[in-house]
């Protein structure tokens, strides 16, 4: 629903995007495996979750972000898949719950004396429409793993959630 | 070329910048593509459905355009490359350069299929950026750049998805 600008409060900020972001806090790991349960939040490896939220006061659309690191470290001369999605609470308008969810590889190569850690970096990209005046709050969340143990980085570095809210008080397509 | 406030129309929502989403529809495992052939979001088989493609955008004033492009893909057998491209085109699908003269973003990536694969299939995220002219229409489509034998990619959600917003209207 746009919002035209001479109805715009003159007592509060002009709605020109919101930015959101949640970095990992400590440098340790979080294991995940195929009895991990799907929905599984990411740590910051500080006791937080890998979250944003935002409450807009428009219609509006939330560009959302994500990163992480991860390797695997059990299954020896293979390659295991662990995804990862970005998901929202509650729905946004659309319906939607997950807004992407990506696949990673991650190889393993213990060779005994000096076992080579892959550790690979993805990227997650995602929309989501969200209602005026709703709170929401979007996470990376362990998704799938074909099996074995895989490891997630909690650094600040390498793990993070970026969101920005675009498109408020205008036509929101 | 920038617009001051105070001659914005007031009977007009702020530039806050439009979206768009395009999510594929469950169809499956498809062969990569041919170079310069969409990847298709379904339904139904490449050239049945609806093709990886957004906007169209116009705008009054200059903006940026920002579209982000999500799949997975996977290999057979050995390693394989497989390139994707996010290109600009105008209304009849040409090509069209953005003021700074690009007109796309590409993206190499390679997958390995075979025994010491449990599940091979991969994920690739692709962003563009383009800095637009006023009054004019723009798509951008999702289309392969490249030859790649036993390659394939799935349609389907929550996989294979596409948005696009606009920043930066009148700012320039």
């Amino acid at each position: 629903m746009p919002t035209n600008l001479g109805a715009l409060k003159s007592d509060e900020l002009a709605p020109t995007g919101r930015v959101q972001i949640k970095r990992g806090v400590v440098d340790t790991a979080q294991q995940l495996s195929n009895v991990v349960p799907a929905g599984t939040k990411y740590n910051d490896g500080a006791g937080g979750f890998m979250q944003i939220s935002v409450t807009p006061r428009y219609d509006c659309r939330w560009i959302v972000k994500a990163n992480m690191m991860c390797h695997q470290i059990s299954n020896s001369g293979t390659w295991e898949r662990l995804d990862f999605m970005i998901a929202i609470s509650p729905n946004d308008v659309d319906g939607r719950a997950v807004g992407v969810q990506q696949c990673t590889q991650n190889f393993w190569n213990n060779n005994g004396s000096a076992p080579i850690v892959e550790w690979r970096t993805y990227a997650a990209y995602t929309s989501f429409r969200l209602a005026a005046n709703t709170a929401y709050t979007a996470s990376i969340q362990h998704a799938y793993s074909s099996g074995w143990l895989q490891t997630i980085h909690t650094g600040h570095l390498w793990c993070r959630i970026l969101g920005r809210v675009v498109g408020e008080a205008e036509v929101v397509t | 070329m920038s617009t001051n406030l105070g001659v914005l129309p007031s009977n007009a929502p702020l530039k806050t910048g439009k979206s768009q989403r395009l999510d594929s529809s469950a169809t499956g495992s498809t062969a990569w593509p041919s170079p310069e052939n969409y990847l298709w979001f379904g339904p139904g088989a490449p050239g049945n459905g609806f093709p990886g493609q957004v906007g169209p955008v116009l705008r009054p004033e200059r903006f940026w355009w920002i579209i982000n492009a999500s799949l997975i893909a996977h290999c057979n057998t050995g390693w394989q490359r497989y390139d994707h491209q996010i290109r600009l085109v105008d209304s009849v699908g040409s090509p069209i350069l953005d003021l700074n003269g690009n007109y796309y973003f590409q993206k190499a990536n390679s997958t390995e299929g075979g025994a010491i694969h449990t599940n091979p299939w991969i994920g690739s995220a692709l962003q563009a950026a383009f800095f637009c002219e006023a009054n004019t229409t723009y798509y951008a489509q999702l289309l392969s750049k490249s030859s790649s034998p036993n390659v394939s990619y799935w349609i389907g959600m929550p996989h294979m998805t596409m948005y696009s917003y606009t920043v930066g209207e009148g700012g320039y």
